[in-house]
């Protein structure tokens, strides 16, 4: 649709320092599925895109460790069920085989339902930065989506290797491959309970809470919640309840 | 030789699944240019300026029209439709430049460039407001615009058309009636979603040949309006139709070939691609149609319907393209297929500024259906009666008449049985609601379904055949295979009728005005039955030339001649005959004469005892052949959430003879699917300044091979007489009881209701929770 530079460097550091040298719109780019679709649309600009995949180890998958270029699909491998719940629901299996973790917990669309999982499981995440690799936890780079400076880009995310008990529902307005109206994922660790939402607000939202309280997290969460052209506040405010009753069902079993 | 009846792998089949179909965007040439539009992102506005210096800088553009650089309009029955935005623009999505280029991203980015200055008016989002006292007129100039005479425009007003229907004496049924019911229902404005988009070629040649190449359901349509639109000897004008992606109606009619000729005419007739992206396809280009309708339903102390008063309001959006003509349809079909001896039904075509209505599968008849079955279950509900025997006691029959006070010929299907088919794949009790678990329900719901084809009069279809030296034979006809399979079904004919193997039988794939015979349109389910036809008059044809060489040759009356095995042989003396081969083109006796020369058969078929109706009364015999059918679902529903799923959809439908079982079972499904999608996702939606909120495919959301119920599907087989074995239509119609069924089960099953679609789990828990009506 409109003509760009295309770049596949293969280290962490010429891939920055490439986005540092290019002029005017330069994004990195990792599955396309959005960029490409946003491009086309001209509702983006792009003189340069530089696709992260080549870099070497951004696609490293084991228990544990997860590089930022995986596929969704490819998260089947670690056999983590909290991280298969969430990303085997999102867009179709196709999609997904384009989609990549990173990409997904990036882009500019507002729903990052990757990164619940990420934050539950008290995910550490290495950022390629000015001065290097830089490791740290999720959460405190995380504030409705990542804060990274320019160049900055997410290499590969270590979660925390435990079973936890976790309760997940994602509802849809309609048909099941759609953005969601809400995702929940509530899980319990070990001193507390982390409970997460996409899509029932404008940005992921999620808060850790010692026991869980329907009244209690109603009362959290409503604030938060904000309707689109799928479903209006008054009937996400009752999904939101419905889940919760149906979270502490399991967790009070 | 058993052809007919069989279910044989559709002709391009293999071509298709290797990706081997060369499809009209597939159509490529150095010399070509392409096009691109530059489109409205207001719902209503007074054009104030466009400056397109910017965009004329961009490297590679040719040329870039606006709507002042182009005279006139043009419009499939209503000239209403400037090709390019002029004054006004009337819809988001309207095109308000097109830019043609070297190079498509060239023109894309040229048109991204163009400046449009509006000034924005409020625009009208439904019929009703369309019809209010003193609303903004939307074609104020709709005096001037000539049309068809079968359509009614009200100039100065927001009506395109209104179509009478008056039966028998209404305001006395309903004084004496049992019981009335009123219904409202809504349906909002959506799209085809065919998976190709639309797209168009356009060269001008030297020799004033306009040559079109187009995703088209109907290329003899357009050769015809080019003809009238732009003053081209019609014998200048060839379209050329590949196989299309899909079309549901949306690519009948006039689409993207006007503005491709005024494109290439433009830059002196060099040949132009005109493509839509999707978003185009689905706002700029139009879609379905939208409706308001209040049906009222009275009944006697026998259950039997005594009479139907209807007012349909159809949402046209800014043009009238077929809208007009759904309008009507619905009028002349407007009680379902159910006898009602006494009728008032007005349905008009309103303007509003929505994206525009064209043809869509069902045209008129899913829309008028959905109001008239939730008008019988509310009835059914009213005097607690299983709401399928209140179908089958008021289903038609023979002999009965329709709304137009035609009467039902012997050819008409036993609606009954269909009733009654489908109450049994349901299991009955169509009444009961079960309870699952705390929060969980089933219900079930049923409806009824006719159609008969909303056509020209003199609607036609040809077929012409030719031979090769092996025997084998080579169909020409006006089909568009669009998906539907039609194709197929004309070998199928032919195969059995000259008793020649169906691998044999090659059919000619692309539409080509100046070599195939005149077709009015694949459109209306009327592609088999009516070319079908015309294929077995050529078959015919062939045959009876064939028999008179052999004839000559082997000196016994032609009375004697029978086809056996690719032969024409002696009854009695089966061993004594020619091939097929041997007198396909012309027969060589063994000394070297020749005679006769090749077989060429011909045939064609044109629509019989049509007439239009009376525009007070609506009498008149305007529906060739009905088609008819019940269909039915079971859903499960939760409570709380009013989140559903449809576990089964069935449907029984009287098609007389079944050319192809498997075809014609893909058919049905994807009807019933598509009905589904309609009924419980689709539509537009608007924010208050009536912008489309989902213009592309993140956001208008279609049916999902998971949202898939399990099909049951069964056929009668009551023979339409005048058709190619007893076959009749069925290429449209199971989409039409979906909104019905569904409707009906949710409504059993919330115990409200469902008189709106699409039927979103949040609409339903607006209803349970008393917040909506």
């Amino acid at each position: 649709m409109t003509n760009f530079d295309y770049y596949k460097p293969d280290n962490k550091s010429e891939a920055y320092n490439l986005y540092m040298d290019l002029k005017n719109h330069v994004h990195y780019y990792a599955g396309g599925t959005e960029l490409v679709t946003t491009i086309r649309k001209g509702k983006m600009k792009v003189d340069a895109l530089i696709d992260l995949k080549g870099i070497e180890g951004i696609k490293d998958l084991k228990k544990g460790e997860l590089g930022a270029c995986v596929s969704l699909n490819d998260l089947e491998v670690v056999q983590c069920q909290m991280l298969s719940d969430v990303a085997f629901k999102i867009a179709d299996h196709t999609v997904r085989n384009a989609i990549t973790l990173g990409g997904n917990v990036c882009g500019r669309l507002p729903y990052k339902e990757m990164i619940l999982p990420l934050l539950a499981m008290n995910t550490e995440v290495e950022i390629v930065t000015a001065e290097g690799l830089v490791r740290s936890p999720v959460e405190s780079i995380f504030d409705k989506r990542f804060l990274l400076k320019p160049g900055e880009f997410v290499y590969k995310f270590y979660y925390e290797q435990k079973e936890l008990k976790f309760f997940y529902e994602r509802v849809v307005e309609s048909t099941t491959v759609d953005y969601p109206v809400m995702t929940l994922l509530a899980v319990k660790r070990a001193s507390d309970y982390f409970v997460g939402f996409s899509g029932l607000s404008a940005v992921p939202v999620y808060e850790t809470f010692e026991a869980l309280d329907f009244d209690q997290l109603t009362d959290y969460f409503s604030k938060f919640v904000k309707g689109n052209m799928r479903s209006c506040d008054e009937y996400r405010i009752h999904l939101m309840k419905d889940v919760f009753r149906k979270a502490l069902e399991v967790f009070n079993d | 030789m058993k052809v007919v009846g069989t279910s044989i792998l559709r002709k391009e089949s293999y071509d298709k699944v290797t990706g081997q179909i060369e499809y009209t965007n597939d159509q490529s040439s150095p010399q070509m240019l392409h096009a691109a539009l530059k489109t409205s992102p207001h719902a209503y506005g007074k054009i104030v300026s466009i400056d397109c210096s910017e965009a004329e800088k961009v490297k590679g553009v040719r040329k870039i029209l606006t709507g002042a650089d182009i005279e006139g309009n043009i419009g499939l029955y209503l000239c209403d439709k400037p090709p390019i935005a002029k004054d006004y623009v009337r819809h988001y999505g309207e095109t308000v430049a097109a830019v043609v280029a070297d190079q498509y991203e060239q023109a894309v980015k040229a048109a991204a460039l163009i400046k449009v200055e509006c000034e924005i008016l409020k625009p009208i989002l439904s019929p009703l407001e369309a019809l209010e006292e003193g609303a903004e007129v939307l074609h104020k100039n709709m005096a001037n615009y000539s049309h068809i005479p079968p359509i009614h425009p009200e100039p100065n007003s927001n009506v395109a058309n209104r179509t009478k229907i008056r039966k028998g004496d209404v305001k006395e049924a309903l004084e004496k009636a049992k019981e009335v019911v009123d219904v409202m229902v809504e349906i909002p404005p959506g799209d085809h979603v065919a998976m190709e988009p639309r797209v168009s070629i356009c060269e001008i040649k030297q020799s004033g040949d306009v040559v079109i190449t187009s995703a088209t359901q109907a290329p003899f349509v357009v050769k015809g309006l080019m003809s009238i639109f732009f003053g081209i000897e019609p014998g200048k004008i060839v379209v050329k139709s590949p196989l299309l992606g899909g079309g549901f109606g949306g690519k009948a009619g006039i689409q993207l070939e006007g503005l491709a000729y005024l494109l290439s005419k433009s830059v002196g007739g060099r040949k132009v691609k005109l493509r839509n992206t999707r978003e185009n396809d689905l706002v700029t280009s139009p879609g379905h149609i939208g409706l308001q309708a209040k049906v009222k339903l009275a009944i006697d102390h026998n259950n039997k319907f005594t009479a139907m008063d209807m007012d349909y309001y159809f949402n046209s959006g800014a043009y009238a393209d077929y809208a007009v003509n759904v309008s009507r349809a619905a009028a002349i079909s407007c009680t379902g297929p159910y006898y009602v001896p006494n009728v008032r039904c007005d349905t008009l075509c309103v303007y509003t500024n929505m994206p525009f209505a064209t043809a869509y599968r069902g045209f008129g008849h899913i829309e008028m259906a959905f109001a008239i079955e939730r008008a019988i279950d509310i009835m059914a509900k009213k005097i607690n009666m299983d709401p399928f025997q209140l179908r089958v006691i008021n289903g038609v029959r023979s002999g009965d008449t329709t709304p137009v006070q035609s009467v039902l010929n012997k050819s008409t299907g036993d609606i009954r049985t269909c009733f009654e088919e489908v109450n049994n794949m349901l299991s009955g009790n169509i009444k009961d609601v079960v309870k699952i678990d705390d929060r969980t329900v089933r219900a079930k719901g049923i409806s009824g379904l006719w159609k008969a084809p909303a056509m020209p009069t003199n609607t036609d279809a040809g077929a012409v055949i030719t031979f090769n030296t092996d025997g084998s034979v080579n169909i020409h006809t006006g089909i568009v295979e669009i998906g539907q399979g039609t194709q197929t079904g004309l070998v199928q004919i032919a195969s059995e009728l000259l008793s020649i193997p169906k691998e044999k039988v090659h059919i000619e794939k692309t539409v080509n005005t100046r070599i195939s015979p005149s077709d009015w349109a694949t459109a209306a389910s009327r592609g088999l039955m009516m070319a079908g036809n015309a294929v077995y008059e050529a078959c015919m044809d062939a045959i009876a030339q064939m028999k008179s060489v052999v004839s000559t040759v082997l000196r016994v009356p032609e009375c004697d001649l029978i086809l056996e095995n690719e032969r024409i042989v002696i009854n009695d003396e089966p061993e004594k005959g020619l091939s097929i081969a041997e007198v396909a083109l012309g027969y060589v006796y063994p000394n070297g004469n020749a005679i006769y020369g090749q077989i060429i058969g011909k045939g064609k078929y044109i629509a019989k005892h049509l007439t239009d109706i009376d525009p007070e009364t609506g009498n008149g015999h305007p529906d060739l052949e009905w088609t008819l059918g019940a269909e039915g679902v079971e859903v499960e529903l939760d409570l709380i959430t009013g989140k559903y799923k449809i576990l089964k959809a069935v449907c029984c439908m009287d098609v007389g003879k079944v050319i192809n079982p498997q075809m014609a079972r893909g058919q049905i499904v994807g009807g019933m699917s598509m009905g589904i999608g309609y009924t419980t996702m689709e539509g537009f939606k608007f924010n208050t300044r009536g912008q489309v909120l989902n213009d592309d495919l993140r956001d208008y959301k279609i049916m999902r091979i998971d949202d898939m119920p399990n099909y049951e599907v069964k056929f009668l087989e009551t023979p339409q007489m005048d058709g190619p074995f007893g076959a009749r239509g069925l290429g449209e119609q199971s989409v039409i009881g979906m909104p019905g069924a569904i409707s009906n089960a949710l409504s059993r099953a919330i115990d409200k209701e469902v008189n709106k679609i699409p039927m979103t789990s949040e609409k339903l828990w607006r209803l349970m929770e008393g917040l909506d009506d």
